[in-house]
């Protein structure tokens, strides 16, 4: 009997694993679950354990998804075999719930994918960081506050980052100050426009049904046997 | 009198926005550029003005076209991709706009590894070019296979992502994509493409470096220096 269902593959974490002394990404995820959950889509949740044993499942598993660039997370939903979570992310903004979460007119799309290339700068600066934990990315982190300042000030007094819209950048964000919150609650107090749109996120109905369900996962974001820097809920 | 053509700000290098001037060469789109000297002075320039070129993030490079102030190379890229030419470089269907974005999401970090490596110039990140660059780059190749261009037939915004890439990794290692044949033709084959190839052949046209000489700790020829 085959399984209709789509399938979302990933580690069993909230985004960001990093393999010891490389620079292999495995993306984010929960912006992705976080989507599928707004738009009540229907599928299945493939968690690769954070084990050895995890690891060699999906290595053992990987050449026979049918992907072109096998890699975690992946999205399979017999129309698309696809990885690299930013294209799965804005596939599902455009394919489903009517395309409601990505902008059609050419001033918001491009405002949503500028906003979508500084948040993914910010987000490495933590990664590196926890992942590395060295001087020099420590340092590099010092560079993150004022673009989340820039940012902050972009966002005024609008809902979501769009406007009154809420769109697929605003899960990307909404993940990347919920770590960086993790990695220090006083991150963000200089930052008021975006603490609210992280409060307005969780109340989202969609949203909080999810996070107070079975499948949500709180912690960890990044692998706990590869981030040097130690952060209960974050790193482990 | 009021300047009516589009604007391109950047540091005086190749860096990540030359996908962005081969789309505009390859789209005949005429423009200026504000290009910022690789110096101390250069940067203090770039600092001086930042705050009042009126960009909601702003950052290097910028594009300015009279309806919009832009930043973010990829942006930057996909808007010029939509808006000029008819849209000829942006697919509209949505599973080979997927793909499309697939690539252009596999090629950034591929891309990367060379940005870090060069810019760090110790481990991980050496190390990391080494070792986790080679599968992507199998990958790569296996899947152009005899496409004429990443998508199949029909040229992308994302091929100006790999041309550039594809520049680059030689660049670093002159014998780099000698494992790769059709990685060679294909790289080949676009600077061939006559707008590419006027380009290549014109003043305006910079062969390195590509990455700022100030901040990059790794010294090679045209593509740090």
């Amino acid at each position: 009997m085959s399984n209709s269902k789509p399938v979302f593959g990933y580690h069993g974490l909230r985004g960001k694993f990093w393999l010891e002394n490389s620079f292999h990404t495995s993306k984010i995820a929960q912006p992705i679950r976080f989507q599928l959950a707004y738009l009540g889509v229907d599928y299945v949740d493939k968690q690769y354990p954070l084990t050895q044993e995890g690891a060699e499942e999906w290595a053992q598993e990987k050449e026979h998804h049918g992907l072109d660039f096998p890699n975690l997370p992946y999205w399979k939903d017999g129309e698309v075999n696809m990885t690299e979570s930013r294209a799965i992310l804005k596939f599902l903004a455009r394919t489903e719930g009517g395309g409601k979460l990505i902008p059609t007119d050419a001033r918001s799309l491009v405002n949503a994918e500028m906003v979508e290339g500084l948040l993914w700068d910010v987000w490495y600066g933590l990664i590196w960081r926890c992942y590395l934990d060295s001087e020099d990315m420590i340092n590099a982190l010092a560079r993150c506050p004022p673009k989340l300042e820039v940012l902050n000030k972009f966002l005024g007094n609008k809902k979501w980052v769009l406007g009154d819209q809420i769109s697929y950048v605003d899960f990307m964000l909404y993940e990347i100050l919920h770590q960086y919150s993790l990695y220090d609650p006083k991150y963000l107090s200089p930052c008021g426009a975006l603490l609210k749109l992280k409060a307005n996120f969780e109340e989202l109905p969609a949203i909080k049904k999810y996070m107070a369900s079975p499948e949500y996962i709180a912690a960890p974001c990044f692998h706990p046997m590869y981030a040097k820097h130690k952060v209960v809920g974050l790193t482990c | 009198m009021s300047n009516s053509k589009p604007l391109l700000g950047y540091h005086d290098l190749r860096g990540l926005a030359y996908p962005v001037k081969w789309a505009l060469a390859y789209l005949g789109v005429d423009y200026e550029e504000k290009k910022y000297p690789l110096s101390q002075a250069g940067l203090e320039e770039y600092g001086a003005e930042k705050g009042n070129l009126g960009l909601d993030l702003p950052n290097l490079p910028y594009w300015k076209d009279g309806s919009i102030n832009l930043t973010e190379s990829r942006a930057i890229l996909k808007y010029i991709a939509r808006k000029e030419g008819n849209g000829v470089l942006m697919p509209s269907d949505p599973i080979v706009l997927a793909k499309a974005e697939m690539m252009e999401n596999f090629l950034w970090d591929v891309w990367y590894f060379l940005v870090w490596r060069c810019f760090h110039d110790t481990e991980p990140f050496i190390t990391s070019l080494k070792e986790r660059g080679p599968p992507k780059w199998d990958m790569l190749h296996s899947f152009l296979g005899s496409n004429k261009f990443i998508l199949g037939d029909k040229i992308s915004y994302v091929d100006f992502m790999l041309y550039e890439m594809l520049y680059q990794y030689t660049l670093y290692d002159a014998d780099y994509l000698e494992r790769y044949p059709a990685l060679l033709k294909y790289k080949s084959n676009f600077e061939e493409i006559p707008q590419i190839k006027k380009f290549i052949a014109s003043p305006g046209y910079l062969k390195g470096p590509c990455y700022h000489p100030l901040f990059m700790k790794y010294k090679c020829q045209d593509l740090t220096v």
